[in-house]
């Protein structure tokens, strides 16, 4: 969620309760201590109040989970914005309540457990809002080309056999003895030779534009081209290229870095003529559309990775805070 | 004199035979000779059964619902009048006429295939004082009429020529019927042979059938029987399918006895790409296609549970002059579309302001029409106060109902009352697909016919209906915008019912189609414009660059510029804004309309008269113009939304874009989750789609101000109810429709469990067949879970603050803030 200057009005109230929260636990144990002369210590009044209170909202933030349910989703509980906003800025306030709380120690091995999984849980919401504050833009100005995340290995394979397509069509058939036969995919494609249209990209039209990118719309024009080395293009896009779509980051294909993209293609127009050259054009692009796809996996996992430590860490603290409440009644 | 008598028998024959550069119909085996737009100003005077008429050779080529057909340079098709065309404008001045022409194989709204010939008629010619007749009989359905042509028909006065076309008639109908009518296999409801067989006195034993070859049956599919036995081969079907559904399914295979119509490459119905839409079987003539069971909608059902609400009966509706058109076969399958409701004083039949999919027909009794309603509206205005928690938590805003003023009849007199005279109310709503425009009360006991988009839509397929329902409704149309226009606001309420009467017959309603042009900068203005529906694109070629200034929403109004812009008032401002004197009295900007535009025009002279008349309105013209001449130039010198993009993607017809906020979404997709929670399973949006600005406009139903995929569904499953989503009802027949009138990608076509039906195989046993079924989804607002206005379950999941539901106007509006 954006927690910045434009955003701060929504904020407001809970940035409030903060401060105020905040203040007024710093001002109940600095009272107590004043008084008493030493620290209230984690299971006098004080100690108690603010523990009470700070595990009051580590449940209240642990109701957070369950609205990733199902059923619960749609339940109407109030917006999830909202619970979001309350869930930061009180789990910010169960820093000084805990703080305090423990009167600056780390206790018993329990208790030195709790706190180590109550700073690994807060660390890593922190992460997560900075992340969530910080990489959205990142990808917006970025990765221009994003897809939904889950449609990635989809989109690329669609756009692998889009670029086979073309070669097919711009090289002719490869010789029966050539090593290069196009794959099953575009062998079976009763579109691979559709007139009119030769590749038509994965974007549907909206309105009066096509897509987000009219790369993808190549006519069939292109695909009549005449090239001087078909075997060049063939080769390239068979040995590099496709792999590379395919499989993107996960191969080993030099096309992952932009600069030896650049030098390889280069190196490929150099080897056709200059009618070829809106063909390389058109892979080059391509790549480059992959190369986007990756950097997105990679920041969709950091935008997202932090879930999978907060959340059972946030489970484990809830279920250790319990045995610590019990512990902590038992013994006192 | 002989030898000139021979020459005119010669150019005689020629008129009965194919002209030498006759060509194919549409594919079709009949050839007709190419008609030029000069023969639109031709007139043609002849005679029909005695009568003389006048017609011009050829008219604009129209689609089955009578729109009119540009070609690719935006031109209309002419296609020369034929006989029996001449003989509809002669005969059937009103609903229910009848034409004295029968027909079988043709229908007005389809190209002739001149196949089965039962619209023979006898052309005769003069020889001195006395008429001798053709060689041959000739079909009307694509004969074109000529110059001083004498035609005969069944009905003739003549009486020899009526018993001479009676008789071959006859002939071919007793034909046609012993091998394909079968009465004992009939539903009861006789078909169109069998109306045309006995409307000829035809004796269907004087032919023995010729050996039955078994060309089989057909019952793979859920919806429609096929019976290739009583199948005549009219080409009905494959014309409907072709030309009116452009789905291209069935053709005509097999040879001699054994051709008949076949689906695909001749696959069984259920197995083809066949879609299921109906128009092949409310097309066909005989009971070659039938339907399996009529369409009963959800609206029906709930309606009849009210006991003012009875059903009607296809026999009750053919009594009524305006379903004389409609196919017996079409309204058995649509007669849900259909209810009678019996009213009672002060019953609101509809609200100013709500959207919905049915007219009315007015029986008896007499209706109040209120165009302005303090009770409309009241949805927004009565919202329960939240307290502090539910604030704070986001919950929405829930609808007072006791505040509600559902059901009362507005204050004070209606502005006019109706009776069935004027037979139908309502019908603004159905066609335009815009919010009622007016509330509407029955002032007495009476009852009315509630009547469904579809009912509407195939009335519009006969020609007299629709110039009916077309002249209704642009007199009402402009009445209801002179009305309500707030152009005339700042005069006072005598002012503004003599502006509204002085214009109410100078204006014009004009239509727009899509990327139509309006005007052109530079011409000479000689109109004003008042947009009531759609939106109008303002450009203006600066510099050698096109750019777009503006775009018009209904209510505004333009045009005005180049008509006052000699105004002394309006003089110095255009030298200030530097427009070039050859400019003035022309047009200043071009404009062209985005979408299905619907103008008010006022001629030139009548809004001077009326700049006269009201020198208030002068002073907001000459207002008016100076601000957009200003702020044309300074939008000419800073560029800051591209709003050329805006209008590329339609945004501006959207009322509620589903925006993401592409610097706060964290690509979580709990909107899609949060969606498919909501529809079983199903989401309706797709979270991809274009992009402006910072925001993604996602894949999710837009609830557009013209809303595309309401046009053509044969079942009138989806529609508007009283609010503003679109509603797509479980007795969809997953035709498809809808998804691909969507410009946007917005409905989607799921499939569902598959059912097996039985079917014979060729052995004679039964097995099961699975069909695909599939129908239409597309995003419904929730209406089930929130009530209106409130926060759909995509924006009340996401935890990001980043989901919005707004209008394209609003989306225009935050970019434009952004920016500065």
């Amino acid at each position: 969620m954006l927690v910045d200057r434009k955003n701060l009005r929504m904020h407001l109230f809970w940035i409030i309760i903060f401060v105020v929260g905040t203040a007024a636990s710093i001002f109940y144990y600095y009272h107590e201590y004043q008084q008493n002369e030493r620290t209230p210590g984690g299971s006098g009044e004080v100690g108690i109040v603010l523990g009470v209170l700070g595990g009051a909202i580590i449940l209240f933030e642990f109701m957070l989970w369950p609205r990733r349910f199902r059923k619960v989703r749609a339940w109407r509980i109030g917006k999830a914005q909202a619970w979001m906003r309350a869930h930061i800025w009180l789990g910010l306030l169960t820093i000084p309540l805990i703080w305090l709380h423990s009167d600056f120690n780390w206790g018993g091995q329990l208790s030195t457990i709790l706190a180590w999984l109550y700073i690994i849980v807060i660390g890593s919401g922190v992460f997560g809002l900075v992340a969530q504050n910080v990489i959205p833009k990142n990808l917006l100005a970025n990765v221009p080309a994003e897809t939904i995340f889950s449609q990635i290995e989809y989109v690329s394979e669609e756009l692998a056999t889009d670029a086979e397509k073309l070669v097919l069509a711009v090289c002719g058939p490869a010789p029966d003895d050539s090593d290069f036969q196009p794959t099953e995919a575009v062998a079976t494609s009763a579109s691979a030779m559709r007139p009119g249209l030769v590749v038509q990209g994965f974007q549907r039209p909206v309105g009066n534009a096509f897509g987000r990118d009219l790369r993808f719309q190549l006519s069939a024009d292109l695909a009549g081209t005449q090239i001087n080395n078909p075997e060049a293009l063939r080769n390239m896009f068979y040995t590099t290229i496709r792999p590379f779509l395919s499989e993107g980051a996960k191969s080993t294909s030099p096309l992952r870095y932009r600069d030896r993209s650049l030098e390889l293609f280069r190196e490929l127009r150099a080897r056709l003529s200059e009618e070829a050259f809106p063909v390389v054009d058109a892979m080059e692009s391509w790549c480059e559309h992959r190369r986007q796809f990756d950097r997105q996996a990679r920041m969709h996992r950091m935008l997202h990775g932090w879930l999978a430590i907060h959340l059972p860490l946030s489970m484990a603290l809830v279920i250790l805070m319990f045995v610590h409440i019990f512990v902590a009644l038992k013994y006192w | 004199m002989a030898d000139e008598d021979a020459f005119l028998d010669e150019v005689a024959l020629l008129w009965e035979e194919e002209g030498l550069f006759a060509r194919d119909v549409d594919g079709q085996l009949v050839r007709m000779e190419k008609a030029t737009e000069s023969d639109y100003t031709m007139d043609i005077t002849m005679k029909i059964d005695g009568q003389e008429i006048t017609v011009k050779k050829a008219r604009p080529s129209t689609d089955s619902q009578g729109n009119i057909l540009f070609d690719q340079n935006g031109r209309t098709v002419p296609r020369l009048t034929t006989i029996y065309d001449a003989a509809d404008e002669l005969f059937v001045k009103q609903q229910g006429g009848t034409n004295p022409i029968p027909i079988l194989c043709h229908q007005e709204h389809m190209h002739p295939a001149g196949v089965c010939r039962v619209c023979s008629v006898e052309v005769c010619r003069m020889k001195g004082d006395r008429e001798v007749p053709g060689g041959k009989l000739l079909p009307a359905c694509h004969h074109p009429v000529k110059p001083d042509m004498i035609v005969h028909t069944i009905d003739s006065p003549q009486e020899e020529s009526s018993v001479r076309m009676r008789r071959a008639i006859k002939v071919l109908g007793e034909l046609l019927a012993s091998d394909h009518l079968h009465k004992e296999e009939s539903n009861g409801v006789p078909n169109e042979l069998e109306v045309l067989t006995d409307r000829m006195g035809c004796e269907t034993k004087r032919f023995t059938p010729r050996e039955r070859h078994d060309r089989g049956r057909d019952n793979s599919s859920q919806l429609i029987s096929v019976d290739h036995n009583s199948c005549i081969l009219c080409n009905r079907c494959i014309r409907a399918c072709t030309e009116i559904k452009e789905n291209k399914v069935i053709g005509r295979t097999g040879k001699g006895y054994t051709a008949t119509i076949g689906f695909d490459l001749n696959n069984k119905m259920a197995d083809s790409s066949c879609v299921s839409c109906g128009e092949c079987m409310v097309s066909c003539p005989t009971d070659a296609l039938t339907f399996r069971n009529p369409v009963i909608s959800d609206w029906y059902k709930e309606e009849l549970k009210d006991p003012a609400n009875t059903e009607v009966t296809v026999e009750e509706l053919k009594q009524h002059r305006l379903f004389k058109a409609i196919s017996h076969k079409w309204l058995q399958w649509n007669v849900a579309s259909v209810i009678r409701r019996t009213v009672k004083k002060g019953d609101v039949l509809c609200r100013l302001g709500e959207y919905g999919a049915t007219a009315f027909i007015l029986n008896k009794g007499s209706f109040g029409v209120w165009l302005q309603d303090p009770y409309a509206g009241q949805l927004i205005k009565t919202r329960k106060k939240r307290n502090f928690l539910q604030r704070l938590f986001g919950a929405s805003p829930r609808i007072d109902n006791d505040a509600l003023g559902r059901g009362k009849v507005p204050p004070g007199d209606p502005l006019f009352t109706m009776t069935p005279e004027d037979l139908i109310v309502g019908e603004m709503t159905c066609m335009s697909d815009q919010p009622r425009t007016g509330t509407i009360a029955a002032m007495e006991d009476g009852e009315i016919f509630e009547i469904r988009r579809n009912v509407l839509y195939v009335l519009q397929r006969n020609a007299v209906s629709r110039e009916e329902l077309d002249s209704v409704y642009r007199q009402r149309a402009l009445f209801s915008h002179l009305k309500k226009i707030s152009l005339f606001a700042e005069l006072s309420k005598g002012e503004q019912d003599e502006c509204v009467n002085y214009l109410k017959d100078r204006v014009d309603l004009i239509r727009v189609d899509p990327g139509q042009n309006i005007f052109r900068q530079g011409e000479a203005a000689t109109d004003f414009y008042m947009v009531r529906l759609g939106h109008v694109k303002v450009h203006q070629s600066f510099l050698g660059q096109e750019q777009v200034l503006a775009y018009l929403r209904p209510d505004t109004h333009f045009g005005e510029i180049g008509l006052v812009s000699n105004f002394p008032e309006l003089i110095e401002e255009l030298q200030k804004q530097e427009v070039p004197e050859y400019l003035w009295r022309r047009r200043t900007a071009s404009c062209t309309a985005l979408d299905d535009v619907e103008l008010v025009r006022v001629k030139g002279r009548d809004f001077f008269e009326l700049t006269k008349k009201f020198p208030a309105l002068k002073d907001r013209f000459i207002e008016h113009s100076r601000q957009i001449l200003s702020t044309n130039k300074e939008k000419r010198k800073k560029v800051d939304v591209p709003i050329d993009e805006f209008l590329d993607q339609g945004l501006f017809n959207a009322q509620r874009l589903l925006v993401i906020d592409l610097e706060a979404c964290t690509r979580c997709d709990e909107c899609t989750r949060a969606c498919a929670d909501t529809h079983g399973g199903v989401t309706r949006l797709v979270r991809d789609g274009l992009r402006y600005d910072k925001f993604l406009v996602a894949s999710a139903c837009r609830s557009c101000t013209d809303p595309y995929c309401l046009v053509g569904c044969p079942v009138d499953s989806i529609h508007r109810d009283d609010s503003l989503e679109i509603i797509i009802e479980n007795h969809c027949i997953g035709c498809g429709q809808c998804a691909n009138n969507c410009p946007y990608g917005n409905i989607n076509m799921h499939g569902m469990d598959p059912v097996m039906p039985t079917v014979e195989s060729d052995d004679g046993k039964n097995k099961h067949v699975a069909v695909v079924q599939q129908k239409a989804t597309t995003c419904d607002l929730c209406r089930n879970v929130v009530g209106e206005g409130e926060d759909v379950s995509c924006v009340y999941a996401c935890p990001h603050n980043a989901a919005f539901r707004m209008t394209g106007p609003a989306l225009f509006d935050t970019i434009k803030a952004n920016a500065n």
